[in-house]
């Protein structure tokens, strides 16, 4: 099929997790042969295990199709998927920047979530046509005539004749082609122009180095030319250039305007080709980027080491891997005197790191020991240095402290309206400022809070998902600095500091959330031989305290012929055990201690 | 050191099945099961050419629940092929003490005798699933001490479901009432696939600071009656220890016979299945390890009250050291106290770590 640029459509699918972004991408690829009966499995877009786990996708993958419609052309169709998690939304509105086009699918069960509408945001501030598409319609809990009801009203767009489907069993999937075909424009670049062809994603391959995911607005690519990284300024010679198969790579001379393919350049550092950048020609550069580059910078850190410290090079190896993947984690080495050797890493958000230490813990088999997230705090010295702080250890002396301010979030709790109460009650007790409210249907809520990312990253999450029972969901951006009263606080084992369980919290919470910690603490570590006092302080000033009392029974009363063996066994494996906990002096920490400190609101 | 080998015979037959045994064993009649086992195990005895054992066990399940001629020739059979000198000790459940079963005991020469007594109390009794009441206790040991031996041990466990220290206090009551020269004493473990591990959750267990307070309650009143402890569990007067399980702390070789049962010899540890047909059919025991070492034999030898060697310590000095509230120094030999017995696990982890 020859270049056309009036038959390529490039499109995306947006959508709230698990309303079936996945499912309908897999049947969109099967309708369309785009890969073979015998490779198909569910959820072919996602690759890595933690995806299909969690039903969502972490890293934004593309893939050519095509199909022809019933008007008998053939159409070369892009679908970029993106990632759906709040933590990725700059890698979203890249992707999105590289379409025309964009499926907003909605669970007919559900109806609008946190996610549809963000999604949905972002494809308007990129120009997009959204077709809205109704899901899981073969469920009885469908309500598609509430869910259209609800795209009009909240969104604003037509959705009377929004192809109805069910993703899982296939049904109408032909009518969500026709749309793409019908609906979304052709993309309108300049073949002429010089070029210009935007970074949406990149991988790295062992083989071949990096591979850059790119969509050309105007101009044209070719192997061997000489290229350019606009943002970066870093310049290459291109290898190879092709489209995007569902499970491998075509290799072609020349990608042009409108179309979406790779390049590779024997590109070794994954830093030099960011997302978001602008690709041109060395000797015919653009005059201009593409718009919507930023530097994405993590805004969650934490301490990361191995449970064994013999796992350390294993570790920083890991870590090397992950990041040629993964332009936005961050990491440089640190030392605690608690933990020994590890890592400083910094993560977009709270999923983006749970998922990386996920990563690290399973397809790596390293355990880990993570410290209590922090976020960047700016300190004002009293000599008017200006400091800022992402580790608590790092926490200058109360004394010499002028002022401290904290990053603020704007989120939004999209929730059915009866737990708009207790939804508030949350927000308040975690110093959320009300902003607003708005009723998008008679079933749902728009709440809008100021809260601090602090308050956020210390297991909102969770406890938004229990106080609702699951029916809220939630969304947030960086919305600034404000001034703010933090303290430190330390958490003392057997009168000595353990710097790796360190936080800083607002001076109005500091005492309840102390007492919590210390009672959490003493709940988790487990009973040593000798009693063992849990304090947390400000500074030299004790302001909680609780003691783990001595354990009294750890006995195999009863050891004769043949319970030898299982005895050698027991001691075996509680040896094993004292290796995956953390040794202060004569107490050992398992990570759940280190774990519970973030769980400070349910229960007690 | 070449030690003296004990014999160790698995009877796995018992009459019923308690809540919180999970040893190998059948219950009901099982008649040719019975007589199948018994053939089989004086085959096993007669087949042995050269080994030499000095102690002979008989446990189980139940051997009382044998025929009595049945468990007569076993004895006979192991003593002669065996060349068996020393104790020969068997466990019986009171319930099946009478006087035949006594004198049939006495012909074969038994000369010590574990009682499996467990707790007096009539309601714990029940929750164990153990079958009679005290009387049967007083009585059975009434008859072994006039017809067999006064060389009678009696099993207590501790740390029962409802189990307070007055219930305790009555138990060590009874047992002393008893007036026999050594005891066992468990605490209650909650085995897989026991009765009590599927009622876990409903029933009311002690809690491990109640256990402990039970244990060293248990200890200091078997001290005031001359009832020494020589062993995390065991406690006996003078020269009433049993030199059989003695053995396996000092960490020497021992045979066995019977399903389920280990053995070591030459170094190595072995076990048959816990399958009577697997026996039956002469199944080969399975290889489970090496047996011997430096860290298996601290491990056994800081059981006893003996203790090790300050040589055996020297290793271990500074560590020792760190946790001196556990140990004990007696006859220039370092040993654990009952609140180092208690937590002898994490103790010897730690040591060994």
């Amino acid at each position: 099929m020859g270049y056309n640029a009036d038959k390529i459509r490039n499109f995306s699918i947006i959508a709230h997790i698990d309303h079936g972004k996945s499912t309908l991408a897999d049947r969109l690829l099967e309708k369309t042969d785009s890969v073979a009966q015998r490779d198909m499995r569910e959820q072919l877009l996602d690759n890595m295990d933690l995806e299909k786990e969690r039903g969502i996708t972490i890293k934004a993958r593309a893939v050519k199709l095509n199909y022809k419609a019933k008007d008998g052309e053939n159409y070369e169709m892009n679908l970029i998927d993106t990632p759906g998690h709040v933590d990725f939304n700059y890698e979203v509105s890249r992707s999105l920047a590289a379409c025309e086009g964009a499926l907003l699918v909605v669970d007919s069960t559900q109806g609008i979530q946190a996610q549809t509408l963000a999604n949905t945001y972002l494809a308007l501030e990129n120009d997009l046509e959204i077709i809205p598409v109704i899901n899981k319609i073969d469920l009885p809990s469908a309500r598609t005539e509430d869910t259209i009801e609800e795209i009009e009203n909240v969104i604003g767009i037509e959705a009377t004749d929004a192809p109805l489907i069910s993703a899982k069993t296939g049904k109408n999937i032909e009518d969500v082609l026709e749309a793409v075909v019908n609906k979304i424009p052709s993309p309108s670049g300049v073949l002429k122009a010089p070029l210009k062809a935007l970074v949406f994603d990149s991988m790295y391959d062992p083989y071949k180095g990096v591979i850059v995911y790119v969509r050309v607005r105007d101009g044209e690519i070719k192997k061997n030319d000489r290229i350019k990284f606009m943002a970066t300024g870093a310049e290459f010679d291109i290898v190879e250039i092709g489209y995007l198969q569902a499970n491998s790579l075509e290799k072609t001379d020349s990608l042009k305007a409108g179309e979406v393919g790779y390049l590779t350049a024997s590109i070794k550092n994954i830093e030099s080709t960011r997302v978001g950048d602008t690709i041109t020609l060395a000797n015919n550069p653009a005059k201009e980027p593409l718009p919507g580059y930023k530097e994405v910078n993590p805004a969650v850190f934490c301490g990361v080491y191995p449970s064994d410290g013999e796992d350390y090079e294993d570790l920083k190896e890991t870590l090397e891997k992950l990041k040629l993947n993964d332009a936005s984690l961050f990491y440089e080495p640190e030392t605690s005197k608690a933990l020994g050797f590890g890592f400083r890493c910094g993560f977009l958000g709270l999923l983006h790191l749970e998922i990386t230490k996920e990563r690290i813990d399973r397809e790596y088999d390293i355990g880990l020991i993570t410290t209590v997230p922090s976020v960047i705090y700016k300190i004002e010295l009293t000599n008017g240095e200006l400091l800022n702080i992402d580790n608590p250890c790092d926490w200058p002396d109360t004394s010499v402290i002028k002022r401290t301010q904290e990053p603020i979030s704007d989120i939004h709790i999209y929730t059915p309206p009866e737990y708009i109460g207790t939804v508030m009650g949350l927000c308040q007790d975690r110093r959320g400022e009300y902003i607003g409210m708005t009723y998008l249907t008679k079933e749902r809520v728009d709440i809008n809070y100021k809260m601090p990312l602090n308050e956020i990253i210390f297991d909102f999450f969770d406890a938004l998902k229990s106080a609702t029972r699951g029916y809220a969901s939630f969304d947030y951006e960086n919305a600034g600095y404000r001034e703010s009263k933090l303290v430190k606080l330390d958490v003392l084992l057997n009168s000595e500091v353990i710097d790796a369980l360190s936080f800083v919290a607002h001076e109005s919470k500091a005492q309840t959330i102390a007492r919590k910690t210390a009672i959490k603490l003493k709940k988790h570590i487990p009973r040593q031989m000798f009693e063992v006092p849990v304090q947390v302080a400000i500074g030299s000033k004790i302001i909680a305290r609780e003691t783990v009392k001595a354990m009294r029974k750890d006995v195999l009363s009863k050891c004769y012929g043949g319970d030898i063996t299982r005895k050698r066994k027991l001691l075996e494996k509680q040896k094993e055990g004292k290796k995956r906990m953390k040794k202060f002096g004569n107490i050992e920490i398992p990570q759940e201690a280190f774990l519970s400190i973030l769980k400070l609101d349910d229960d007690e | 050191m070449m030690m003296n080998r004990g014999l160790y015979i698995h009877v796995p037959f018992c009459e019923s099945k308690c809540s919180y045994c999970n040893f190998y064993s059948l219950y009901g009649e099982q008649k040719k099961q019975k007589s199948e086992f018994t053939k089989k195990i004086i085959s096993d005895l007669q087949s042995n050419k050269n080994k030499v054992a000095k102690t002979l066990y008989i446990g189980g399940g139940s051997p009382g629940s044998l025929p009595y001629k049945d468990l007569q020739n076993i004895i006979k059979t192991a003593t002669e092929s065996y060349k068996i000198s020393g104790e020969k000790t068997i466990e019986l459940n009171p319930v099946e003490v009478n006087e035949n079963l006594s004198k049939a005991l006495k012909q074969v020469d038994i000369n010590r005798i574990s009682l499996g007594v467990q707790t007096f109390n009539p309601e714990f009794r029940t929750v164990l699933g153990r079958k009679g009441d005290s009387t049967y206790i007083f009585n059975a040991v009434s008859i072994l001490k006039k017809i067999v031996t006064k060389n009678i041990s009696a099993d207590l466990i501790i740390g029962l479901p409802n189990q307070t220290l007055a219930d305790l206090q009555a138990d060590l009551n009874m047992m002393k009432a008893l007036d026999i020269p050594h005891i066992s004493v468990y605490i209650l473990k909650i085995e897989p696939k026991t009765a009590f591990y599927k009622m876990r959750k409903t029933l009311n267990f002690p809690n491990d600071d109640e256990i402990a307070d039970m244990y060293l309650k248990t200890v200091s009143f078997f001290d005031k009656i001359n009832l020494k402890q020589y062993e995390i569990a065991n406690f006996a007067k003078n020269g009433y220890e049993s030199k059989h399980n003695l053995n396996y702390w000092l960490g020497g070789e021992y045979y066995a016979l019977g399903p389920s049962a280990h053995f070591y010899v030459n170094g190595k540890r072995y076990f048959y299945s816990d399958n009577l047909k697997d026996y039956l059919d002469d199944k080969p025991p399975i290889f489970d390890c090496d047996g011997g070492g430096e860290e298996e034999k601290l491990m056994l030898n800081l059981r006893l009250k003996r203790g090790i060697s300050l040589n055996q310590a020297e290793k271990y000095k500074e560590k020792i050291d760190d946790m001196r509230e556990f140990f004990e120094i007696r006859n220039n030999r370092v040993c654990l106290n009952s609140k180092g017995f208690l937590i002898s696990n994490s103790i010897i982890s730690e040591l060994l770590s």
